[in-house]
Parts: structure tokens; sequence; C-alpha cells
């Protein structure tokens, strides 16, 4: 995210209180670097607000009601999928997303939560071979 | 005990966050790094959005969610708004479970 951001120190030490998930994700799909400041600090400034807004309500309102009933556990995957949506123009970034994804479900039995979301990064790997649809020279021969 | 876990937390999540932002930042990588870094958020949010939908705790399970995300996935690809595409997804697998 640093190379998508500006600012002195002070705003980077903002920035990274910031850096989430959806931060990263909301800004890397837009298509320019202005667009993309502004995504990160929207997304950034209205989460934490209303994330903390909602623990707080959670809190006090306890186990009244669950969330499962209004189907709010998918809410969290469906706002991903949104955002993740518009990397997948790239075809690596879709062969990285069924790696990640594969591996994440692969491990998820016998690794301890939180694990195979860190393993998943391996579909990265996939950007070590040079993309395919590169400019490519000609050489006359 | 428990405050002092959580603000140890808190401070070792930020200290992660800022290191990259703002000791690693601005600097240029190889570029064999960059192509890799810059697919990581394709390949980690679908692991999340995979985690959020067939798993829960340890196991891995097919329910209601299935059926909400895959509408959600849907309206995604139909380029709907991020706010319909979550009420789509909840509503589904709220509706889902009631049947």
């Amino acid at each position: 995210m640093s190379r998508r951001l500006d600012g002195g120190l002070g705003r980077k030490l903002l920035a990274a209180q910031l850096t989430i998930d959806e931060t990263t994700a909301m800004a890397v799909a837009q298509p320019d670097r202005r667009s993309q400041q502004v995504a990160f600090w929207v997304t950034g400034v209205a989460l934490y607000t209303f994330w903390n807004l909602g623990t707080l309500i959670g809190a006090l309102t306890g186990s009244a009601i669950d969330p499962k009933t209004f189907g709010l556990d998918a809410a969290f995957p469906a706002g991903f999928i949104a955002m993740v949506w518009p990397l997948f123009s790239d075809p690596r970034a879709r062969m990285a997303a069924v790696i990640g994804g594969v591996i994440c479900l692969i491990t998820v039995p016998f690794t301890p939560i939180g694990v195979p979301i860190l393993l998943s990064v391996f579909g990265v790997l996939v950007g070590l071979q040079k993309p395919v649809d590169a400019p490519k020279i000609e050489v006359a021969s | 005990m428990t405050w002092t876990l959580i603000i140890l937390l808190t401070l070792g999540a930020y200290a992660f966050k800022v290191t990259g932002l703002v000791f690693l930042g601005g600097r240029s990588l190889p570029p064999i790094f960059e192509r890799c870094l810059a697919l990581i958020p394709a390949a980690v949010v679908t692991a999340l959005v995979m985690k959020d939908t067939f798993t829960n705790g340890q196991d891995v399970v097919l329910d209601a969610r299935a059926l909400g995300i895959a509408v959600a996935g849907i309206a995604a690809w139909r380029k709907a708004p991020l706010i319909v595409v979550i009420v789509l997804g909840a509503a589904v697998t709220a509706l889902v479970r009631q049947i």
C-alpha cells in the first residue's frame, strides 16, 4: 500500500492504523492513484467509525440478536467478493485467487484458525512467471 | 491479564503495519517481487471469501452461505453496486436458513 499513499510521517502513522483487508481491497480496485487514495481514506474512516459503533452496540445488546438470522455472517464474504471481482480481469490474478482459495480450504481442517489465510499468500507465486501478455519485442530475422 | 494481552496485541499489530508503511514504504522492489505483491489481494481476499463461506471453525461445511455467496458472486459479476452485493448475499443466506 505504501506506494499508493502520499503524505508525511504523521499521515503514514494514521494510514497504518487503517491498513486492513477492506481498505486495501477498495484502494487496489481503483484505476488511478488519486481515486486509490480517496478510496483508502473514505473506506478507512467509515469502517473505523462504524466498526467501533457496531462493536459498542453489540457489546451493549449482547446476545439478544442472532446475526445468523439475518444472514449477517454472509455479508462479509459477499462484500469481499464484490471488492475482489474487478481484479479478476487479469488472468494471473484469477490464477492466484484460485490457488489461494484452494490452499485455504485444504488447510482449514488441520491448521489453527487464521493460518489458512496466511498460507493462501502462496497464490502470489503465480507472479514469478513473466506475464504472457507483456508486449513482445519483435526481432527482425 | 486480559487487558495486558489486548494492549500487547494492539501494539504488535500496529507496529507490524507501521513497519511496512513507514520504514519500507516508497522503496521500489525488483519487478519479480512487484508482480507477486500485486497478486496478494486476489489470493488473500479470495481465501477470506472461501473461509467465510465454506468453513465453520476447523470444519469445511456446505450450508446456506454457499447459496448466498453464489448469488453475491453473480451480482458482482453483473457489476452490481457493493451494497447490493452485500445485501443480496446476506438476504439469500437468511432466506435459505428460513426454509
